[in-house]
C-alpha cells in the first residue's frame, strides 16, 4: 500500500508554484514537510486533493490515479484552514459531511473524541478557539478513516498541551501501520523526533527527501575556535556554516568521516565542542543564504 | 521529545543508551517489563518507528527479550564474553577516546576517577 505523487505541477497566474514533485508516501511513515514562507507547501496539499487542477502529474493510490477514480479520494484527507465551509455549522453537524466522501466515517469514535476533550457538539465551529479547532480537525481526520492524513501547520499557535495531545494522537494512530501522516510546519522543532523523514521544499520543487535518522547518524554539529580568522578549506568544502559570532564558528557536517575528523583536528582548534543536531540546523544549512563566509572576512 | 540530551546520536541510539544506562542504575531489573512500543513512543514523543528500530537493537544485542503477545522484559544479564564483537567495538572507541584524553593532557589518576564514578553508576 503507497500513495504516489509523480511529476505534480501547478501554476497560479503564471507563477509557477510547485514543479515536477515525486515522492512515495506508505502508511505508518510520518512524513514532515518543511519550506519556507510561502514556498508553496498549502498549495501542494491542495493540488494534491485535486481542490486545484494539477497541470501535470498525478496522485495515486495503490496504482490508481484519484483524479480517475474518485472513490480513491476517500483514502486521502486534508482540511484547507484557509479555505473551508466549516465556519458556521454546529460540530455534531459535521459528521453528515464527512461521512458523505469519507464512507468509513466513524461517527461514534468522533463523538466519543469530542467527549474526551471536553469540546460542546453545539458549539459552532468559529466560535471555537484555536486550540480546539485544531483539535477538531485532527478528531475529523482520524474518524475518517482515511489511510492518508495531511495536516497543515496542526502546531501553529498552540499551547503546549493541546500539542502534545496532537502529537501523541498522531503517534497512536500510526503505531499499527494501518495510517500515514504528511505534516506541514514551520516550527521544525515540533517535527523533531515525530517525523522520521522530511521532505524539504525549496524553489517550487522538492529539494530534499531525508532520513532524519540516518542523517543523525552520519551529520556532526561542531562549535569551533580556530587560531586564525582564514577559514580552512575543510571547512568551507565539507560544511555548512550556521552560525558565526567573533571566533565561534557552528558548523554541520553532513557526511562526517574519519577523514574529515582527522583533517579538524590537524587545525589544533582552540575548541572543540560536539553540539546536539537539530531539525533546524539541517533547515538553515540548506536554505539560508550563504552569507556566513563573507561575514567573517 | 525528551530524550534528546546532549548528544548528536539518532534518537534510537538515545533511547538504546538509556535503557542500557537505567538497567547498569538498577532502574530497569531483570525481568521488568519494558512500555510496549506505542506507550514508548508516546511517553518520549518520538516516531514509533524510531522506538521500533531501538527495541530491536536491543534485541539483537540481547539486552532486551520480546514475548510474542505478552510484551518486552528485561533479560537476566550474562556476563559477556571478553572476546565478543560488541565488546571489541567498544574497547576500539574508548582507546581512540583515551589518545585524545592524553592529548588534552588530562592526568591518569582523574581519567580513572571519571571511569570508576561512571563504570559505577554513581554519576549519570
Amino acid at each position: 500500500m503507497t500513495l504516489q505523487v509523480t511529476g505534480l505541477s501547478k501554476q497560479i497566474n503564471d507563477r509557477q508554484i510547485i514543479q515536477d514533485i515525486n515522492f512515495e508516501w506508505a502508511p505508518g511513515e510520518i512524513i514532515g514537510l518543511v519550506g519556507r514562507n510561502g514556498v508553496g507547501k498549502t498549495t501542494l496539499f491542495r493540488t494534491m486533493m485535486n481542490h486545484y487542477i494539477a497541470e501535470a502529474g498525478q496522485v495515486s493510490i495503490d496504482g490508481e490515479a484519484i483524479q480517475q477514480v474518485p472513490q480513491r479520494q476517500q483514502q486521502l484527507f486534508f482540511i484547507d484552514t484557509q479555505y473551508n465551509f466549516l465556519s458556521t455549522y454546529r460540530l455534531w453537524e459535521l459528521p453528515r459531511f464527512f461521512g458523505a466522501v469519507y464512507s468509513r466515517f466513524d461517527e461514534q469514535r468522533y463523538t466519543a473524541l469530542l467527549q474526551q476533550f471536553k469540546l460542546d457538539a453545539n458549539s459552532q465551529y468559529r466560535r471555537l478557539s484555536k486550540g480546539m479547532r485544531a483539535l477538531v480537525n485532527l478528531i475529523l481526520a482520524l474518524t475518517s478513516n482515511a489511510t492518508y492524513i495531511i495536516l497543515d501547520e496542526p502546531f501553529d499557535g498552540l499551547d503546549v498541551i493541546v500539542r502534545e495531545n496532537i502529537a501523541t494522537m498522531v503517534i497512536d494512530e500510526v503505531a499499527d501501520q494501518q495510517k500515514g501522516f504528511l505534516i506541514s510546519s514551520h516550527d521544525l522543532n515540533e517535527l523533531d523526533g515525530l517525523s522520521d523523514r522530511v521532505l524539504l521544499l525549496k524553489d517550487s520543487r522538492l529539494a530534499h527527501d531525508y532520513n532524519l535518522e540516518d542523517i543523525r547518524a552520519r551529520a556532526k554539529k561542531i562549535q569551533l575556535v580556530l587560531n586564525d580568522k582564514v577559514i580552512p578549506d575543510v571547512i568551507k568544502q565539507q560544511s555548512q556554516l550556521i552560525r558565526v559570532s567573533g571566533r565561534v564558528l557552528v558548523v554541520v557536517i553532513s557526511d562526517y568521516t574519519p577523514a574529515v575528523d582527522q583533517k579538524l583536528k590537524a587545525l589544533h582548534p582552540v575548541l572543540f565542542e560536539e553540539l546536539p543536531l537539530t531539525l533546524e540546523d539541517l533547515f538553515r544549512a540548506n536554505l539560508a543564504h550563504d552569507t556566513g563566509y563573507q561575514m567573517i572576512k | 521529545m525528551q530524550v534528546s540530551d546532549q548528544s548528536g546520536l539518532p534518537y534510537y541510539e538515545q533511547l538504546v543508551l538509556r535503557v542500557k544506562q537505567q538497567i547498569v542504575q538498577g532502574i530497569l531489573r531483570p525481568g521488568d517489563r519494558l512500555p510496549s512500543v506505542r506507550e514508548m513512543a508516546r511517553q518520549e514523543q518520538l516516531n514509533p518507528n524510531t522506538v521500533s528500530k531501538a527495541y530491536k537493537q536491543l534485541e539483537a544485542q540481547q539486552v532486551i527479550t520480546t514475548v510474542h503477545g505478552k510484551g518486552t522484559y528485561v533479560r537476566e544479564t550474562t556476563p559477556p564474553a571478553g572476546d565478543s564483537a560488541q565488546v571489541i567495538a567498544s574497547k576500539k572507541q574508548l582507546l581512540t577516546l583515551l589518545t585524545e584524553i592524553r592529548y588534552l593532557g588530562v592526568p591518569l589518576d582523574e581519567v580513572v576517577d571519571w571511569i570508576r564514578a561512571a563504570y559505577e553508576g554513581v554519576e549519570k
